[in-house]
């Protein structure tokens, strides 16, 4: 199973560049895409989805080419968007039934059973009868789920899964992912990096369109090993700092300002040697960016 | 805050280009609803930019003002929900009903604000150069205020406030469209209504806008007054602006009541349940296995067979939808209502209740019906969209034409439970009166299913909507372009702008031309042609629909009419050029059969051909011809092929003093003269004017004053093609009760006055002078010779060897002499052996008959079989006038009559010798319990029968106050028949409605009001005032002694002229000075 990305540029009619001639290959498990708001993940999904066309560039999915073969994709395709509505008037059962028949899923039996059993796995089978417009933010992302998973997908598209999700069932929702992960390309896109980290074998992070960085998540941590310190410092001291080193994020912690830099050698006595973690990475690619923007 | 708020709203919206829009738009409507009301007052003083017209309009409010309040209205405080603002605005320091009242008065102001574009429109009429400049007044400022500020404003304050009472008890944007909607509704049903029966106080009180109270308050207003009044707030006017005004108030009370910022950001679904339902995350559940393996099928096969599993599932969740069964239920209660209760198709009350009565609610309702249709049609294929679901449902592997189809198909389904709903109705109101008789399935099924105006005219609709949705990919712009296509389709015919149905998407012709005795006749055939061109069309919408469907993001224009783009399939594409192909093949079809063989020419056109006809022929009426004095004629009539075979042999009386050595003849369209000999020698044709259709014929040798000339005429008549409708019926031969004049079939002598312009105000716009008189004045010598009911013949005999097909039989004048069949046809023989008016009509029909004799005279009555309601009423009425006539007015009458009913395309009645026709709709299926209705069967057949006794004895003069003597008089006799027959207070009620009918006519009329004297016969005038003042007069002269003065009149006259002013100068003595200011001040 291989996802192909080549070369796909997107510009919309207001200039913005959505994606810059992104190349990536995705295999079987579950791949990390992670960018900030508005660096192009939910076009690049969409793309894949058959949902947006590119200006240049193919996607294939096991030959099947996204863009002449849309019908083929949407065959083998589970997609979560990150924004959606549902049908007001109707319930969640009565509306995963009818995507079940139009995944083509003939049998209403075996679509009673999957449906069911899919209710079950996104623990909305009590309330499988209510109308979907009572149902919380929460439910309706599992309802989400639900229908993405229907049809045993080979190519699970879900764009930022856990928004609204309590912290039980994002657990329960990883979980599932990561079953799925064992046999199909499952492509996550989030912003929040942890996520990735305990998830991924295999990652990608974009930035303006870009493809800024693409590997193993501990393959991208390893290469910083060493190099990276924090120190607790006074918050009106911060524009010093910026002026010295090359900090890639700041936090605090207990109150006091931390903030964590990248150096080939300890920077001065009050930073201390950090395990690097997927995080720092990420802030490190952030960092870059915008200072090449800003140069 | 209340300020800030209103501030705030106000500029908002009016520094939003599209208040530009909203101006343009609501000028324009201005200006067309004046013009179009224009154009129904004919009235030759009134002004284009008189205040009536102005006041008219302000109260209809016009449908673009409807769809922008409905559009601008709502949103004003629906927003908080739409963008979910309310989340943060509503926690700000603000007071709640403060916050309310602020929004509300904020949406009143900028609709009335928007509106003044429609006053706008209105006031700057006179610079569009829609009219001369003496056609305008000053612009009438002060009355266009007035009415903005009594009949505008506090329309836009019920809108509004229904709209706000919709949107704080429901959240929903779409219950606010609702309200207007149904409002909207409401007050056509009430306009429909005031327009098939009279003007009732409930209607007048009923109707939101005041519509119906206005109109008929500008009625009873002379022209005058219509051009510079100012209309009076009194009466049932100002009851209804109180009454709306209150409820207006009501409304705004209980929104005030019930809004709160808690219950408007209340989730649209069970209050509360999103968190309860929320608490099942945390129970503790069952670990599910992985779903089971699923067999997936995707052949075309699997995708057809969804088709029709997904329009169910499409279509119960339009049902559901509360709105729907609202709607539903406000059919089945306006069907009901209208059937039971407002029925009023004829000329005093109610009918029984006939099929065609009950599906003629889908024209009184179906514009309604469509809009909404519409709309819904525009929201379910849209839904994947506002629903914000289409990331979802795009991705899925379903082909487009699957998902857009079962759409359309749910949507079609719906449309068909709605015409259903009017079906079932129906019957319900049939059964309930007791009428299972009268339920005609099959005119159910082609009224109601089929494309006359029925669900597949709602179909097609869908298509076209289907077709907008793909073009714009905006749901909004597809229900305004959608609506606004219907809806200026609809105002378009309505104004007169368009009057061919091929113009009109999905109208076919005929549509409201049903006649119980003659049905659909051509146009069921006409309207399969039409029909079929607009599915091709439709078609096409469909397939270029699917082709363009959006599907995932916004595509470029490049790539969605490419033909790559795979939407549709090759074979699709192809299907798609080959309807548009086979559209533009029907229409050149349609064509040919209506422009090509000359079955429709535009009023504009026919005016033009009628002044230039008058232009350059009214030479003739000064040069002297030959006329009829003797006809024998031999007539086959072939209905199944609307045509006519005849042979005419005719004596034409030449009483000039010099002989006549041209004959004009004006020949009726559609006739081919075979042969046409004078004196065994063939006619040729000095010049044959074919637009006008007048020939003149050289004589060929000289004939002396009285000279007989005996003239042959072979001909054929046959109607080919289709017309548009009713008002072109070409009655004279129709496949079930044909009905002519014998000027139908032969010529007409010298120059024809029937084509002449009279309305003052077109002849000005052909160039023509204006009338002073439809008619000749009594001084005019010509003219008074000629003989009213027949200008060119004198009286004269003859005999009619007639034939039709089997069943039918024939209408014809004179005593019947044979009658047999032969070869599958039937052969009848009359004969007219006295001299007689030439007033001859002929006609067959499909008749059952029934016999009345009295006192020597016998009565048969020729009806359609389906209308056996009313004979007895009719025999027993016409044994009843009969003996009147004789004993009262001491008349004589012939002693064969007959009464044909007739389909009602022409006038409502004849009299002509030995027979009269009444049509179909004048109490041949009316309810005749009721002393009204009884009353109106009784006097109107009394009428004709006098005629019969009076045109008998009277040449009445082809000058001004002829139809005094010819419909007034029989009019007021029968009058006096009633009164002694079913007493004063049925003579009251016609009296009344002959005043109701004369005072909304008179104000209407297009030509300036004679006196009666010189009345010069307008259809409202004599047989209403006519009638009045007469009866009137008798009263004042005494029943017996006006008989003998109309007894010596008609003494002194015999064999001569009469004219009015002769016999009213006998009369006058006897007159009260009221009266005679009746018949001499107009």
């Amino acid at each position: 199973m291989l996802l192909e990305i080549k070369n796909l540029s997107k510009t919309y009619p207001n200039e913005v560049k959505a994606l810059q001639n992104i190349s990536l290959k995705i295999g079987k498990g579950m791949f990390g895409l992670l960018g900030q708001n508005g660096a192009g993940k939910s076009t690049l999904m969409r793309t894949i989805a058959t949902l947006q066309e590119a200006d240049s560039g193919g996607v294939t999915f096991n030959g099947i080419d996204v863009f002449t073969q849309p019908q083929e994709i949407r065959k083998v395709l589970g997609y979560l968007p990150q924004e959606f509505g549902v049908y007001p008037n109707v319930s969640a059962e009565e509306l995963l039934l009818h995507i079940a028949n139009l995944k083509g899923i003939g049998s209403k039996a075996e679509r009673r059973e999957s449906v069911a059993a899919l209710l079950h796995k996104v623990n909305l089978y009590p309330v499988r009868k209510k109308r979907l417009d009572s149902y919380s933010g929460g439910m309706k992302q599992r309802f989400g789920i639900a229908q993405a998973l229907l049809g045993h997908p080979q190519l699970i598209i879900v764009d930022e899964p856990t928004a609204g999700l309590d912290p039980m069932e994002r657990n329960r929702f990883y979980n599932l992912l990561s079953e799925l992960g064992e046999n199909t390309v499952v492509i996550l896109s989030t912003h929040i990096v942890e996520d990735v980290s305990t998830l991924c074998n295999n990652m990608a992070v974009i930035g303006n369109g870009r493809l800024l960085l693409q590997g193993q998540p501990d393959e991208v941590v390893r290469a910083l090993n060493g190099r990276v310190y924090e120190a607790p410092i006074d918050k009106a001291a911060l524009p010093a700092y910026q002026a010295k080193y090359n900090i890639i994020s700041q936090r605090f912690f207990m109150g006091r300002m931390m903030i964590t830099v990248l150096a080939d050698d300890r920077p001065g006595y009050e930073f201390s040697l950090k395990s690097p973690t997927l995080e720092d990475a990420y802030f490190q690619l952030l960092s870059n960016q915008q200072k090449a923007v800003a140069v | 805050m209340i300020a800030d708020i209103l501030r705030f709203e106000i500029k908002k919206r009016f520094t939003h280009w599209s208040i530009l829009l909203l101006y343009a738009l609501l000028i324009f409507q201005g200006v067309w609803y004046t013009i179009g009301e224009y154009g129904r007052n004919v009235n030759e003083g009134l002004l284009m930019n008189a205040p009536s017209l102005f006041y008219k309009n302000l109260a209809a409010g016009g449908l673009l003002m409807m769809i922008i309040v409905a559009v601008i209205t709502g949103p004003v405080l629906y927003r908080e929900i739409r963008h979910q603002t309310g989340q943060w605005l509503f926690t700000q320091p603000i007071a709640e009903k403060a916050f309310l009242l602020s929004r509300f008065l904020a949406a009143y102001l900028i609709n009335a604000l928007v509106a003044l574009g429609y006053v706008l429109g209105m006031a700057l009429l006179p610079y569009f150069g829609v009219g001369e400049a003496h056609r305008f007044g000053a612009i009438p400022w002060g009355q266009l205020l007035h009415g903005y500020f009594f009949i505008l404003l506090p329309n836009l304050l019920l809108l509004t406030s229904l709209v706000f009472v919709a949107l704080v008890y429901t959240r929903k944007i779409t219950a606010s469209y609702l309200a207007v909607i149904i409002t909207v509704i409401l007050f056509l049903l009430m306009y429909g209504a005031a327009g098939t029966g009279s003007i009732s106080p409930v209607l007048q009180l009923a109707d939101p806008f005041s519509y119906i109270a206005v109109d008929h308050t500008i009625d009873l207003m002379p022209v005058e007054l219509r051009n510079t009044g100012y209309l009076p707030f009194s009466g049932y006017l100002l009851y209804n602006r109180l009454l709306w005004l209150a409820i207006s108030a009501g409304l705004i009370f209980l929104t005030y009541r019930k809004f709160s910022f808690q219950s408007f950001l209340q989730p649209k679904g069970k209050k509360g349940k999103g968190e309860n339902l929320d608490a099942t995350a945390t129970q503790t559940v069952r670990l599910a296995s992985s779903p089971p393996k699923v067999k997936r099928s995707f052949r075309s096969i699997d995708f057809i067979k969804k088709l029709w599993s997904l329009s169910v599932l499409e279509l119960k969740n339009v049902v559901r939808i509360p709105s729907f069964k609202v709607i539903i239920a406000l059919v089945i209660i306006m069907n009901l209502m209208q059937n039971l209760l407002w029925n009023a198709s004829v000329y005093l009350g109610p009918t029984h209740a006939l099929t065609t009565v009950m599906t003629n609610f889908r024209m009184t309702f179906g514009v309604f019906v469509i809009i909404l249709l519409m709309v819904w049609a525009g929201e379910l294929f849209f839904k994947d969209r506002s629903a914000k679901f289409w990331q979802i449902a795009d991705a899925l592997p379903i082909p487009v034409w699957t998902v857009a189809l079962s759409r359309f198909i749910a949507i079609s389904l719906v449309a068909l439970m709605i015409v259903l709903t009017f079906m079932l109705t129906g019957i319900v109101v049939q059964v309930m009166k007791g009428e299972t008789a009268l339920i005609d399935f099959s005119l159910y099924a082609y009224d109601l299913l089929g494309y006359n105006w029925g669900w597949l005219t709602y179909v097609l609709q869908i298509a076209l909507v289907f077709f907008i949705a793909g073009l714009t990919r905006n749901r909004i712009l597809t229900h305004i372009i959608a609506c606004g296509i219907f809806i200026l389709t609809i105002m378009a015919f309505d104004l007169g702008l368009m009057e061919q149905a091929i113009y009109g998407y999905a109208v076919v012709p005929g549509m409201e031309d049903w006649s119980e005795i003659n049905g659909y006749g051509m146009w069921i055939s006409a309207a399969g042609w039409y029909f079929g061109m607009w599915a091709l069309l439709a078609l096409a919408f469909v397939l270029a629909g699917i082709w363009m469907w959006q599907r995932g993001s916004q595509k470029k224009w490049s790539s969605v009419f490419s033909v790559k783009n795979r939407q549709l399939a090759w074979g699709g594409k192809l299907a798609l050029v080959l309807a548009l192909l086979g559209f533009a093949f029907v229409r050149m079809h349609i064509t040919e059969e209506v422009n090509g063989k000359g079955n429709f020419t535009a009023s504009d056109q026919e005016d033009l051909e009628r002044a230039a006809y008058e232009k350059q022929y009214a030479h003739l009426k000064n040069i002297f011809q030959p006329q009829y004095q003797h006809l024998d004629l031999i007539l086959d009539f072939y209905p199944n092929e609307r045509s006519a075979n005849y042979r005419a042999s005719i004596q034409l009386q030449n009483d000039t003093i010099t002989g006549t050595d041209t004959l004009y003849l004006n020949w009726p369209e559609f006739t081919t003269v075979e042969e046409l000999k004078l004196q065994d020698q063939r006619l040729v044709a000095s010049w044959n004017d074919e637009e006008h259709n007048i020939t003149a014929y050289a004589i060929p040798f000289s004939h002396q004053k009285e000279a007989l000339l005996e003239l042959t005429l072979t001909a054929r008549k046959t109607y080919d093609g289709y017309t548009q409708g009713g008002q072109n019926a070409q009655a004279d031969l129709l496949f079930n009760g044909s009905f002519g004049s014998l000027k139908d079939f032969l010529f007409t002598i010298g120059y024809d006055e029937g084509k002449e312009l009279t309305e003052n105000r077109i002849r000005e716009d052909y160039g023509l002078p204006k009338l002073s008189s439809r008619m000749a004045s009594i001084e005019e010598e010509k003219a008074f010779r000629q003989d009213r009911l027949a200008p060119d013949a004198v009286w004269g005999s003859g005999s009619l060897l007639l034939s039709t097909t089997l069943p039918q039989k024939m209408i014809a004048p004179g005593t019947l002499v044979n009658n047999w069949t032969e070869g599958g046809r039937r052969f009848t023989q009359y004969e007219m052996a006295d001299p007689r008016s030439f007033n001859w009509f002929v006609g067959s029909a499909h008749y059952e008959k029934e016999v009345a004799n009295t006192q020597g005279t016998s009565l048969d009555i020729y009806y359609d079989a389906k209308h056996a309601f009313n004979i007895d009423v009719y025999k027993k009425a016409g044994q009843q006038s009969i003996a009147f006539i004789r004993d009262n007015l001491g008349g004589r009458l012939p002693d064969e009559l007959r009464l044909y009913e007739i389909p009602y395309y022409q006038h409502s009645f004849y009299s002509f010798p030995n027979a009269m026709a009444i049509s179909e709709k004048e109490g041949w299926y009316a309810l005749s319990d009721a002393l009204p209705e009884k009353a109106y069967l009784y006097q109107s057949l009394a009428a004709q029968l006098i005629k019969q006794w009076l045109y008998g004895e009277m040449r009445i003069a082809n000058v001004q106050g002829a139809d005094m003597l010819a419909v007034a008089l029989p009019e007021a006799l029968a009058l006096l028949f009633l009164k002694q027959e079913l007493g004063e207070e049925s003579t009251e009620i016609i009296l009344q409605k002959k005043q109701e009918n004369y005072a909304k006519q008179t104000n209407n009329a297009a030509n300036q009001e004679p006196p009666l004297l010189f009345a010069d016969g307008t259809d409202y005038l004599e047989i209403n005032k006519g009638a009045i003042a007469l009866y009137r007069a008798i009263a004042d002269v005494g029943q017996k002694r006006f008989t003998q003065i109309l007894h010596a009149f008609l003494q002194d006259k015999k064999g001569n002229p009469c004219d009015f002013r002769s016999f009213y100068n006998r009369l006058r003595p006897h007159l009260s000075k009221e009266t005679s200011r009746l018949f001499e001040n107009a």
